[in-house]
């Protein structure tokens, strides 16, 4: 099973949106184990994002790339493949760097894993 | 008389080496063909308030549309020059430009910037608009 969030939000200039997921139904993983994959696009450039899970950092902050739309898969991917345990939150950390408000677009894939233990 | 690109969204002009200079001095990360790198605004996405009131305003975009290689008369270069990219990087002078644009167009904007949208709707009915600039 996989399941999946999309959006987009608004990043006023100068300004840090500490998580794009706030609020969102998968913000913490459902899956006992789970695989996950991050798309994002920004609409200007001046935009970077970050991905912490359970307060473990997958990526550094990152420039976001700039085709103005909502992410397509594959070709917007941030980061793929990172796994996450159930009810670990995670945070998509968007800067703008820019004077000018711009919009991030994103978009998660989380896929159910088998775990096997021993 | 100038051949340069033109915009067919926005009709903000751009030089006339901008497809031999796509990639280097325009268009820095907008992919492999030449395209539009003019902004325009998001008015269906609500205002993004920033502790600055005069960098809040409704998010922007490159609009990414075709250009096309024109004559334009000497005025009109003058007149519709984009500001690049690569000259304003952290978007001061262009994010300036489009907030001001948002006064005149969004209620939501009028709204929270009463007395800035009044000065700028009195000196926009002072000047005369041209047909490519409406719709911005």
């Amino acid at each position: 099973m996989i399941v999946t969030m999309q959006g987009q939000n608004a990043v006023a200039a100068n300004t840090t949106n500490p998580n794009v997921l706030t609020g969102q139904r998968y913000e913490r993983s459902p899956f006992q184990a789970g695989v996950g994959n991050l798309y994002c696009t920004g609409s200007a450039a001046g935009l970077t994002a970050e991905l912490n899970i359970g307060g473990v950092s997958i990526t550094p902050p990152t420039v976001v790339n700039i085709q103005n739309r909502l992410p397509v898969v594959p070709d917007d991917i941030l980061t793929t493949n990172w796994e996450v345990l159930e009810g670990r939150l995670l945070q998509v950390t968007v800067v703008n760097t820019t004077a000018g408000a711009l919009t991030f677009f994103w978009r998660v894939d989380i896929e159910e894993a088998d775990l096997q233990v021993g | 008389m100038p051949r340069v690109f033109r915009c067919a969204r926005t009709g903000m002009l751009y030089p006339a080496d901008y497809a031999e200079e796509w990639g280097k001095r325009y268009g820095i990360g907008l992919g492999s063909e030449p395209i539009s790198e003019a902004l325009t605004n998001r008015y269906d996405i609500p205002v993004a308030e920033s502790r600055d009131p005069k960098t809040t305003m409704h998010p922007v975009g490159n609009c990414r549309s075709q250009v096309d290689f024109v004559d334009v008369s000497e005025e009109e270069w003058q007149e519709k020059q984009a500001v690049l990219a690569i000259d304003d990087e952290r978007m001061h002078i262009r994010a300036g430009i489009m907030r001001g644009r948002q006064l005149l167009k969004s209620s939501k904007m009028q709204s929270l910037f009463r007395a800035e949208a009044e000065e700028a709707i009195a000196i926009a009915n002072a000047t005369v608009v041209l047909p490519g600039e409406l719709g911005l």
